[in-house]
């Protein structure tokens, strides 16, 4: 187990350098806009500006010495400065992670508080009307983009409950947790049929094992048999798939973020992608690798708690 | 009794049939928009600023009073013509890979299957943010971009597919009389891989038009005055309150070509599905003389 364990984290090492190392060298070399016209923002500037700005942000130096600024300063705290804002980068990500985090949060536990009840539901009722009417709802759902519910929803509330605060500031956990919720389960719905479906597939399956028709022939009542047997061997594929729609709602935050127009980690990526601010894109991307690596670890170590076998495996 | 039919069952259900009819009137709206679009898409017209729809406009008008239908039929070419791009690059990268991938297997395939799990891992939409933000936004890149990101996963499809139909006897047969990797993969194989690529290439321009609208409307792809149904809903959002059908009617463009694409798809996948398949009823049998009336109910 804990040999397992080091090498999976030494191989999570190893990625996390490819990975910062490919996204510093591409932008650096690659990238159309010259850094220092985003510095002093504008094609202009005196010749004693632009050296000054090639100075302080090390641009004269080459792009390898750079790498090494870079990768060494995340250590000590300091993710560089931004081009645009001329502020730390790291203290501008901080300043809006509460939104992205509460936003992903939120949208994750509301997706499996009704995605797995409803894929069970589903699976249990397979080929009755309730089933259909299931599917044919996330039919329609999974086709509509997370920016298109946005609106329909800022649109519904804005006839319904016009003083509900949809779009401005807010303050305190209150406030917080109002103005997140209608974005919380915008980002949700998106996310939600994937689950279900997984759910309902596992679910269908565990009910035509021959176990199941033991459990039933000892007198279990239905309940337990759905939501202990059934489950717990239907859950394994649905945590796998989960991990990977947490990364998949990160990249839909961006979106329903902008539509409510809350200022959070996404829309801070888009605007500096907009405006070619390379150190924060670097920064929050090579962030949001460290949590899809995070997350994927936890599911991992999620399956060995659920299913023995895995347990045993690892050990063996 | 006559001899069961090789074929047996329909694709000709209700859903196949009426989403392969909306996919057809959308097709046809977006290539015949020249023709089919009542006003110039970019033509303004400031005496006609946020008209209510109506017979001249059908959809109303937007800030400018340029005409929303005719906008978006050709925001649907754009979107359309912008998805089929994006699975064609995917399908030139990823089926030879995934052909080469599962036939060869060793060392190449073990390469290929480690690449493409991670590139899997990753959102399509985060892979596109950073290809834009390497070489830049607009429509072409982004295109290309997605297009690179779908690689991997039709180079699956592609090598599971191979994996069970390379140890089979028409292979063998192939490889006995002599014929290079290349045929072997191109003109024996592939034409068997072919129903279940077919599926998963019509899944993946479902997928291309919801990554694809979401590039836009971060104003990462299409840049104006040309738009996309992506582009045109982030127009319209400015304005959602009060003239909700500039918004609204792109976003429902959307939701409804993705559908009619997901059932298309879903239809064609249970056909070819034996036990999934929608299978004649009794009253069809009898009247075939399959079974006699006499025949008890099951």
């Amino acid at each position: 187990m804990l040999k397992s364990c080091v090498r999976k984290i030494m191989e999570y090492v190893v990625i996390l350098f490819v990975v910062s190392i490919l996204i510093f060298f591409l932008i650096h070399l690659f990238s159309p806009t010259d850094p220092v016209s985003v510095i002093i923002g504008g094609k202009g500037g005196t010749p004693e500006q632009i050296q000054a700005a090639r100075e302080e942000y090390h641009l004269n130096e080459p792009v390898w010495r750079q790498y090494l600024y870079w990768i060494g300063g995340i250590f000590h705290g300091d993710w560089g400065t931004s081009y645009k804002y001329h502020t730390p980068v790291l203290q501008s990500i901080a300043d809006r992670a509460p939104v992205t985090l509460g936003l992903v949060l939120g949208a994750s536990v509301l997706s499996i508080l009704v995605a797995i009840p409803l894929g069970v539901a589903s699976a249990v009722k397979n080929g009755k009307p309730l089933d259909g009417a299931l599917s044919i709802i996330s039919l329609i759902v999974a086709a509509v983009p997370p920016f298109l519910l946005s609106m329909l929803l800022i649109l519904a509330l804005s006839k319904l409950a016009p003083a509900y605060p949809i779009t401005g500031g807010y303050s305190g956990v209150e406030g917080y947790l109002i103005r997140m919720f209608w974005p919380c389960i915008a980002l949700a719905c998106s996310k939600v049929t994937i689950t279900l479906k997984i759910t309902r597939q596992g679910m269908v399956e565990q009910m035509q094992m021959p176990y199941m028709m033991n459990v039933e022939a000892k007198g279990m009542p239905r309940k337990n048999m759905i939501w202990k047997h059934g489950l717990k061997n239907a859950v394994i594929p649905v945590i796998s798939i989960l991990s990977i729609q947490i990364g998949a709602m990160i990249v839909g935050a961006v979106l329903v973020e902008s539509v409510f127009s809350l200022s959070g980690v996404g829309s801070l990526l888009i605007d500096s992608i907009k405006s070619s601010d390379f150190p924060v894109v670097q920064a929050i991307i090579l962030m949001l690798v460290v949590v899809f690596l995070i997350t994927g670890a936890l599911a991992d170590f999620l399956y060995a708690v659920i299913d023995p076998r895995i347990r045993a495996g690892r050990k063996g | 009794m006559k001899r069961k039919k090789k074929q047996e069952g329909t694709l000709w259900t209700i859903p196949f049939i009426a989403s392969a009819a909306v996919l057809l009137v959308i097709l046809i709206f977006t290539i015949f928009a020249p023709v089919l679009s009542p006003w110039d898409p970019n033509k303004l017209d400031l005496t006609q600023v946020f008209a209510t729809p109506s017979a001249a406009h059908l959809l109303g008008t937007d800030k400018t009073g340029r005409d929303i239908f005719s906008r978006i039929l050709y925001g649907g070419r754009m979107t359309l013509s912008g998805s089929f791009a994006i699975v064609l690059i995917s399908m030139i990268f990823g089926i030879p890979l995934g052909l080469f991938a599962g036939y060869k297997g060793g060392k190449f395939d073990k390469a290929v299957m480690w690449i493409t799990n991670i590139i899997v891992s990753f959102p399509p939409l985060l892979l596109g943010f950073i290809f834009v933000a390497v070489f830049g936004s607009g429509f072409g890149k982004v295109v290309l971009a997605l297009g690179v990101i779908y690689v991997p996963m039709l180079a699956r499809t592609t090598r599971s597919i191979v994996l069970t139909e390379k140890n089979k006897t028409y292979v063998e047969a192939a490889q006995a009389m002599g014929y290079g990797t290349s045929k072997i993969l191109f003109f024996h194989i592939l034409p068997n891989c072919i129903p279940t690529i077919l599926v998963q290439v019509t899944l993946d321009i479902g997928n291309a038009i919801l990554d694809l609208a979401a590039m836009s409307f971060l104003g990462l792809g299409v840049q104006p005055p040309i738009s996309d149904w992506g582009s045109m809903l982030e127009d319209g959002r400015v304005y959602l309150l009060t003239q909700p059908m500039q918004a609204l009617a792109p976003g429902f463009m959307i939701v409804i070509a993705v559908v009619a694409i997901n059932v298309f798809v879903e239809e064609i996948r249970k056909f070819m599905n034996p036990s999934e398949r929608k299978l004649p009823s009794r009253r069809q049998l009898i009247r075939r003389g399959l079974i006699s009336k006499e025949v008890e109910r099951a």
